[in-house]
C-alpha cells in the first residue's frame, strides 16, 4: 500500500505540466560560452530525463541580471551570495533553490587571492589588482577584505579593474598584466597547475545558488525542479565536469542573512 | 486488327519508357556535371583554407623553435618534477599567451604543447586542463612523440575536435615532445566563406571521431544531426557555426527536404566518398553538398555539408520536361502517321496482290511498258516465254517487239518505215490489223491480237490476247468460202476478191495476164449415163489432170458445174495458145476412171490493159462457145 501510495506521489510529480522553458542565466561572463559549457550536461539531463528544456539568457553583469528578473525575462539564475544579497535588495521574489557543492562536498566556499609565483608582491608601490566583477563576492568586496586582513593593503588604493569573471581575474594575472587576483577558491585552485599559488583565503562563504524567480514560476514548478535536481544520482552528475559535477544541496536562504554588506562602497568602475 | 493495335501501343509504352529513362539519365548527368563542378569548388576552396593555415601552422612552428627560451623551459618541463612543472607550465603560458591571442586572430582555436610522452602539457584554450594522456585516443600525438614526424587532418580531441597541425619538437637533436595547432571548423567555415560564399557550411562528425572520443563531462558538447544517422555536430549552445545554421530557414528546410532522399544518401556514405545531393523546394533549386573529411588515420571522420543555390536545376529540370514533351507527342504524331501509312500501305499492297492476282489470272498477256522498256509483265508473259522473271527476258531483250516474228500478214518492227515508235504505230493501226505472231518455249507460232492503251503519263498497256485458234478457224474458213467444195479448186469468190491483185502482181512482173475458159465437152452425156456421182468424180479427176498438166503459176478456177477459168501468166499469145493446146491434149489422151475418153474445149483471151476483167471473161467465153461451136475439143484464143 505504501509502494503503491509512493507510486502516485511520483507520478503525481511526474505528470504536474511544468512551464515549457525555464530562462537561464549562468554568471555574467563577456564569454557566455564558458558558462554554458560549465551547466551544458546537468541542463542536457533535465531535458533528456525531465523535459525541461532549459533555454539561456545571456547577461553580461549581474545588473542585467536583476533587471531581467524584474521584468520576467529570467526563471532562474546562477547566483553567489553577494549578486543574490544585492538582488534582495532590489527584488524580493526571489527563492534560492539548489546550491552546488564544492570539491570537499559542501556547499560552502571561499574567496581567495592568488599570485604567481615567479612575481611577488612589493608594498612599496601600488599593486595591480584583477577583479572579477562588480557584484561578485569574490570581487571588490573580498578581496578588499583579504588584502587588508592578509597584507594590509588598502584595495581603494591600488590599480584594480574589473576582469568580469574569475577565470579572467586568474589567467592575467597568471600573463602577469596583475600581481594578484581575487577569485573563487575552487577556480583559483585549478590553476595551481599552471605555477599560480593562492596567498590568501576567506572563511567559508555561502555557496553558489540556482535562484527561482517567483514571479515567473508558480511554487509547484519551483518545488518540481528542486526535487528533480536533487534526485539526480551521483553515478550521472560527477561524469559531468563543471560546476555541477559535484552535487547539490537544498538552498536555505538563512544562509545568506548573516552576510552584510554595504553595497555603497564597491564601485562599479575600475581605476586602471 | 486489335492485337495490331495493342502491339502499337505496347511498343509506344516500351518506347516511352526507355525514352523517359534516357532523358531521366541524361537530366541526372547534366545536373551530376553541375554538382560535380561546385563540389570541386567546394574541395579546391577548402584545401586552399587548409593549405592557408598549415603555412600558418608552419611559421608559428618556426617562430617556436627559434625561440631559446622557450626550448629551454620545454627542456627542463622534461625532466622537472611534478610541483616543478605546474611553475613551467606557467612560465610557458606567461611567454606564449601573446602569440596565442594572435593565432586566435586568425582563428587557430587550440594551441596545445604536449610531453614527450603523449600528455598534454599545456592547453592555451584550457590551460587549467592538462595532465591527460593523449596517447590512445589521437594519432597525430602518436606520430609526433613516437614516429616524429609531422602530420596534420582533422581529428576528434578529448575536449574540441579539430583541424590540426601537429609538430614534434627538437631542441638540440633531442625530443621534448610536440606542439599542435587546431583549427575549429568555425575557422574553416569563415574562410570558406569568404573564399566561397554559400548558403551556409556545417561540419557533421561520425560518432567515432566525436562523441566517443571527448571528455565524458563534454559529450554534450556535441548533439545528433537531423541531416544524417550516427553523425554529430557541435552543441548550437556553444557553436556559433551550428546556432546560425539553425536559425536558419532554408537550412532547415533543406535538412527535412533531404530526408525524402535517405537511400540515396545511405548508399553514398557506403561509397565513402564526397557527394552531392540536389533538391527543390519552392519552385527553387538547391544542392547540399557533401565533402568526406579524412581524419589523420585516413579513416572517415566526418562531412563538410555545404548548402548552396542550384537554380539551373528548375531550368534543367524544366527543359527536359519539355523535350520529354516534345518527344512523347512527336512519337505519338510518328505512331499515328506510320499506323494510317500502314494501313493505306496494307490497302494498297492487298489492292496490289488483287492486281497481281486479277492479271495474273487473264488469259491475255499483260504488259505495262514504259517506251520501249518493260516494266511489269504477268504470268502469263512468262509461262509463254518460260521465264522466271522479267529480268531474264530483259537481259537478253529491251523490248517484247523484239519478239514478234517478221511475217507480212501480221505487224512487225520491219514494217515500220519511219523513226516512230513501234507502240505509235500499233496504236494507229486497225484493230484487224494489230496482229502479232510469237514463238513460245516450245516453238509454236502464236498469233495475238494487240491492244495498247496509255495507263499513264508515258506508261502504256500491252494486251497480247491470243487470237491463234480464232485465226485458223477464219483461216479455214476463209478457204472453204474461196476454194470448191468438190474438187477444192479455188471459186469464183476467190476469182472475185483476187483477181485485181492478180493482175497488178503480173503486171509489175512484167508478165501478161491470160485466162483460159474450159468446158468438158458433152459432159451431160457422162451424168445422163453414169449418174452425178461419177459425173462428180470425172470433174474431180479432171482437175487432178489439170494440175498435173498445168503450169506452177497457172491458177484453175471452177467457174460453175463442169466450166472452169484457168489464170495463166503469159508472156506472149503464141505461149498462151502453146499452153492451152498442151493442155488440151494432155486432157484429152488421159484415159478418165469412167473408161472413156474426154475432151475439153478450151477459149482463152488476153487482157488488156485498161479494160474491165469482165470484158476479158467475156472475150473468152465468146471464144469457147467458137471452139464448142467448131466442134469442140480445140482451143480458140480471141
Amino acid at each position: 500500500m505504501k509502494r503503491i501510495y509512493l507510486l502516485l506521489v511520483a507520478l503525481y510529480f511526474f505528470t504536474l505540466q511544468a512551464k515549457d522553458i525555464l530562462y537561464f542565466a549562468p554568471l555574467p561572463l563577456k564569454k557566455g560560452v564558458q558558462n554554458i559549457e560549465e551547466f551544458l550536461p546537468m541542463n542536457s539531463y533535465l531535458k533528456k530525463k525531465f523535459n525541461i528544456n532549459i533555454a539561456y539568457i545571456y547577461k553580461e553583469d549581474y545588473a542585467d541580471i536583476i533587471k531581467g528578473f524584474k521584468d520576467g525575462s529570467i526563471d532562474i539564475a546562477y547566483l553567489g551570495p553577494l549578486p543574490y544579497l544585492y538582488l534582495t535588495k532590489h527584488y524580493k521574489y526571489i527563492q534560492p533553490i539548489v546550491t552546488f557543492k564544492q570539491l570537499d562536498g559542501k556547499c560552502n566556499y571561499r574567496c581567495v587571492l592568488a599570485k604567481f609565483k615567479d612575481d611577488t608582491i612589493d608594498t612599496s608601490q601600488s599593486l595591480k589588482i584583477a577583479l572579477t566583477q562588480p557584484l561578485s563576492t569574490c570581487g571588490y568586496y573580498m578581496t578588499n577584505i583579504l588584502l587588508k586582513k592578509s597584507f594590509n593593503i588598502d584595495l581603494s588604493q591600488q590599480k584594480y579593474r574589473y576582469t568580469m569573471s574569475h577565470t579572467n581575474a586568474l589567467l592575467r594575472t597568471l600573463e602577469g598584466e596583475f600581481v594578484v587576483a581575487g577569485a573563487k577558491d575552487t577556480i583559483a585552485k585549478q590553476y595551481e597547475s599552471l605555477g599560480m599559488e593562492i596567498i590568501a583565503q576567506s572563511d567559508k562563504l555561502p555557496g553558489f545558488s540556482l535562484v527561482a524567480n517567483t514571479q515567473t514560476l508558480s511554487k509547484e514548478e519551483i518545488d518540481i525542479l528542486e526535487k528533480r535536481l536533487l534526485s539526480i544520482p551521483k553515478s550521472i552528475y560527477t561524469l559531468w565536469g563543471g560546476i555541477p559535477s559535484r552535487g547539490m544541496l537544498k538552498a536555505s536562504p538563512k544562509e545568506y542573512e548573516k552576510f552584510e554588506v554595504d553595497f555603497d562602497t564597491i564601485p562599479f568602475e575600475g581605476n586602471m | 486488327m486489335k492485337k495490331q493495335l495493342i502491339f502499337t501501343a505496347l511498343l509506344l509504352l516500351i518506347l516511352l519508357y526507355i525514352i523517359y529513362n534516357f532523358l531521366h539519365k541524361e537530366r541526372e548527368k547534366d545536373i551530376g556535371n553541375i554538382m560535380y563542378k561546385s563540389l570541386q569548388m567546394i574541395e579546391i576552396s577548402y584545401s586552399s583554407v587548409l593549405n592557408t593555415y598549415k603555412i600558418s601552422a608552419q611559421k608559428d612552428m618556426n617562430y617556436l623553435l627559434k625561440n631559446s627560451a622557450i626550448m629551454e623551459l620545454l627542456k627542463e618541463f622534461k625532466y622537472a618534477s611534478n610541483s616543478q612543472k605546474n611553475l613551467l607550465r606557467g612560465r610557458i603560458y606567461r611567454q606564449l599567451y601573446k602569440q596565442y591571442n594572435e593565432m586566435k586572430k586568425i582563428n587557430i582555436r587550440q594551441f596545445h604543447f604536449h610531453t614527450h610522452n603523449g600528455k598534454s602539457l599545456l592547453r592555451f584554450h584550457k590551460p587549467h586542463r592538462s595532465g591527460d594522456s593523449l596517447l590512445r585516443i589521437r594519432k597525430s600525438i602518436r606520430v609526433a612523440n613516437i614516429d616524429k614526424e609531422k602530420i596534420s587532418g582533422f581529428e576528434g580531441g578529448k575536449i574540441y575536435p579539430g583541424f590540426r597541425y601537429v609538430f614534434p619538437i627538437f631542441y638540440n637533436k633531442e625530443h621534448l615532445g610536440s606542439v599542435e595547432f587546431s583549427i575549429a571548423f568555425e575557422s574553416i567555415e569563415k574562410e570558406l566563406n569568404e573564399v566561397l560564399p554559400l548558403l551556409g557550411y556545417q561540419l557533421i562528425i561520425s560518432k567515432e571521431e566525436s562523441y566517443d572520443k571527448v571528455f565524458e563531462w563534454h559529450k554534450d558538447y556535441f548533439i545528433k544531426t537531423a541531416l544524417l544517422a550516427n553523425y554529430y555536430i557541435e552543441n548550437p549552445k556553444i557553436s556559433f557555426v551550428t546556432k546560425k545554421l539553425q536559425n536558419s530557414p532554408i537550412a532547415k528546410e533543406l535538412e527535412c527536404s533531404i530526408q525524402k532522399h535517405r537511400e540515396l544518401i545511405d548508399n553514398q556514405i557506403k561509397a565513402g566518398e564526397s557527394f552531392s545531393i540536389p533538391l527543390t523546394m519552392n519552385q527553387r533549386g538547391y544542392m547540399i553538398h557533401f565533402l568526406d573529411i579524412k581524419n589523420t588515420e585516413n579513416i572517415h571522420a566526418g562531412y563538410i555539408v555545404a548548402y548552396s543555390s542550384f537554380d539551373e536545376l528548375i531550368d534543367i529540370n524544366n527543359r527536359y520536361r519539355v523535350f520529354f514533351i516534345l518527344l512523347y507527342t512527336g512519337i505519338i504524331l510518328i505512331f499515328f502517321l506510320t499506323w494510317i501509312v500502314s494501313k493505306q500501305f496494307q490497302r494498297l499492297s492487298f489492292q496490289t496482290e488483287n492486281l497481281q492476282h486479277l492479271l495474273n489470272e487473264q488469259e491475255n498477256i499483260v504488259l505495262l511498258s514504259s517506251g520501249e522498256r518493260l516494266t511489269y509483265a504477268n504470268q502469263k508473259f512468262f509461262d509463254f516465254f518460260n521465264l522466271e522473271n522479267l529480268d531474264d527476258f530483259l537481259e537478253e531483250y529491251q523490248c517484247v517487239c523484239q519478239k514478234f516474228i517478221e511475217d507480212d500478214r501480221f505487224f512487225h518492227l520491219g514494217k515500220i518505215k519511219d523513226t516512230r515508235d513501234w507502240v505509235e504505230v500499233v496504236r494507229e493501226l486497225p484493230k484487224s490489223e494489230s496482229i502479232v505472231a510469237m514463238m513460245n518455249q516450245n516453238q509454236q507460232i502464236h498469233l495475238f491480237s494487240l491492244s495498247i492503251n496509255l495507263y499513264q503519263n508515258d506508261i502504256y498497256i500491252l494486251s497480247f490476247s491470243d487470237i491463234s485458234a480464232t485465226m485458223i478457224e477464219q483461216m479455214q474458213l476463209r478457204e472453204k468460202t474461196l476454194h470448191d467444195t468438190l474438187t477444192h479448186t479455188y471459186n469464183r469468190e476467190y476469182f472475185k476478191q483476187n483477181i485485181q491483185q492478180i493482175i497488178i502482181d503480173y503486171t509489175k512482173s512484167g508478165n501478161r495476164l491470160a485466162l483460159c475458159m474450159l468446158d468438158i465437152d458433152f459432159f451431160k452425156n457422162v451424168n445422163d449415163t453414169y449418174g452425178h456421182d461419177i459425173g462428180d468424180k470425172v470433174l474431180i479427176e479432171l482437175v487432178k489432170m489439170i494440175n498435173k498438166f498445168s503450169r506452177r503459176d497457172d491458177i484453175l478456177i471452177r467457174w460453175g458445174g463442169e466450166e472452169f477459168i484457168i489464170i495463166l501468166k503469159i508472156h506472149s499469145l503464141d505461149g498462151l495458145t502453146l499452153a492451152l493446146e498442151n493442155l488440151r491434149k494432155s486432157i484429152a489422151k488421159h484415159q478418165f476412171s469412167i473408161d472413156k475418153n474426154i475432151t475439153c474445149s478450151l477459149g482463152g483471151s488476153i487482157y488488156i490493159q485498161g479494160e474491165t476483167i469482165t470484158s476479158t471473161i467475156k472475150r473468152a467465153d465468146k471464144a469457147l462457145y467458137n471452139a464448142k461451136d467448131n466442134g469442140r475439143n480445140r482451143v480458140v484464143i480471141l
